[in-house]
């Protein structure tokens, strides 16, 4: 279980998060709401440890680190002039069934330099990657963002299969209808907190939700 | 010549010094402002404008331009009178209409035999292939005379910098980091740029057996600020980035550190230090 308790985020006497408190059962996935600026990212950027906070972050009564998060950022970047079949050969032999698995799904034309791949391809490259590497927790900010109808479909099947290896995964969307297919749970950020967390049987509320 | 301070910097340097020092031989100068020359061709972006406003002419204007500039620089040098060597150039010159950089690279050259792990390196090479391969030629040679491969190991110092101005992606880091230690990539990147160093340390050593001494000191101070290079990228290293901001302060510092040899020993233990600690933070222990 992950326990988020009390997390303040502060930039320039400004409080991006405050008394941020959030738990999340192992297997669960859930979905941030948040407007432009509520601090979504901030929130990953916590939990990842790449910015300065006060509170806990706990998974399994231990100190989170940061070895233990895949993070899928909202813009993706590769080491320029590498192929993708170059950029996963790295991961490969992390397990090489899954790495089959995944290049068959995502169909990428991994004999191509990665600078000349698209956003919505970047992302899937990224992906994998991010897959490969198998952690407890998986932080995908805004993963749908860029990605063709094939892809989302394929995202949907991909966060199912973690919720079934039972692993965290926290996921933020513009777009709530994904939000909606993929997560167990939505909590609504809003100044800077959690101000409520739907379950999957008051979705409907959502429909016509407005900040 | 070119507002991009790593080239023109050490431009500036070299006209300075010959304003100061007379070389050897008459022979020296012209070759040395044709490969100014060349530096200028080379670095030129505007080929498609050239080609767009002159449209039978774009050869010729490429000609007329490198030939100034080329004879500019033959004129303005005090201590050089034009021989048949130096006049001999110009018709020389007349390969640059026909040979220029492309604005798309060629990748006919994937460099594919250098290992993953050396993968700054293959993404350099691929990125700047003909260009390499003219600095090269140029290094190898640099092992005919002393002042030569002085001159030489400044100028390529700064273009070896390149190789690890970008950061890989933090899932990249990490995967690296499990399968390689971090002094396995100092040593096989070391290696590798000996490597490529040894036809010049051996060339220099049948040339010039004499001036050995020279070649331990270029040996040591090539290595020291290659390792410099190598550990900042790592100790400045942050996921969010991507490149580390290699600029001409960074340079300056690490060429000096590395020229007086001792201040470089401690900076790389510093280096090395804060960037293992660096590492750490992604891949964890």
């Amino acid at each position: 279980m992950l326990e988020v308790r009390n997390l303040n985020v502060s930039f320039k006497n400004q409080k991006v998060l405050q008394d941020f408190n959030l738990n999340i059962e192992n297997g669960e996935i859930v979905g941030i709401l948040g407007k432009n600026g509520a601090g979504k990212t901030t929130f990953f950027e916590s939990l990842y440890r790449s910015v300065k906070f006060s509170g806990e972050v706990i998974l399994e009564n231990q100190h989170l680190k940061r070895e233990q998060i895949s993070y899928l950022e909202t813009e993706n970047y590769f080491y320029p002039y590498i192929t993708g079949k170059e950029y996963l050969s790295y991961f490969k032999e992390i397990s090489n069934s899954k790495y089959i698995e995944l290049i068959e799904k995502f169909n990428l034309p991994l004999n191509k330099f990665v600078q000349y791949y698209s956003s919505g391809m970047q992302k899937k490259l990224a992906l994998i990657g991010m897959l490969l590497l198998d952690k407890p927790i998986n932080i995908l900010d805004e993963p749908f963002n860029g990605v063709d109808f094939e892809g989302v479909h394929i995202l949907y099947d991909i966060i199912g299969n973690l919720k079934s290896e039972n692993k965290i995964v926290i996921v933020s969307s513009h777009i709530i209808e994904t939000l909606f297919h993929t997560c167990d749970k939505i909590a609504i950020l809003q100044n800077g907190q959690i101000e409520k967390i739907y379950e999957k049987s008051e979705y409907e509320q959502l429909q016509n939700f407005k900040f | 010549m070119n507002l991009n301070p790593k080239i023109s910097l050490p431009i500036l340097i070299v006209i300075g010094v010959l304003i100061a020092v007379k070389l050897p031989s008459n022979y020296y100068y012209p070759a040395i402002f044709f490969g100014l020359t060349l530096i200028f061709h080379i670095n030129r972006k505007d080929i498609p404008f050239l080609k767009k406003v002159f449209v039978k002419n774009w050869r010729m204007i490429i000609y007329i331009e490198s030939a100034i500039i080329y004879a500019l620089l033959l004129l303005g040098n005090i201590n050089y009178i034009l021989d048949n060597f130096g006049s001999s150039l110009f018709f020389v010159l007349i390969l640059f209409s026909f040979l220029f950089p492309k604005t798309k690279p060629d990748f006919s050259l994937k460099w594919n035999f250098i290992p993953e792990s050396l993968f700054e390196w293959r993404s350099f090479l691929r990125k700047n292939t003909w260009f390499a391969i003219i600095g090269y030629v140029i290094i190898i040679l640099s092992a005919y005379q002393t002042a030569l491969l002085i001159f030489v190991g400044i100028f390529i110092l700064d273009f070896f910098s390149n190789i690890y101005e970008h950061n890989e992606s933090k899932e990249m880091l990490e995967i690296y980091f499990k399968k390689h230690s971090f002094e396995e990539k100092l040593k096989s990147n070391v290696y590798f740029f000996n490597l490529l160093l040894l036809p010049t340390y051996l060339g220099f050593l049948i040339l010039n057996s004499k001036d050995s001494i020279y070649l331990i000191y270029y040996i040591v101070f090539m290595n020291l600020y290659f390792l410099l290079i190598l550990t900042r990228k790592y100790k400045v290293y942050n996921h969010k980035e991507k490149t580390n901001y290699f600029n001409m302060g960074v340079f300056l510092e690490y060429f000096f550190c590395s020229i007086t040899v001792i201040p470089a020993i401690f900076v790389l233990r510093e280096n090395i230090k804060t960037s293992k600690k660096n590492i750490k933070l992604y891949v964890g222990s």
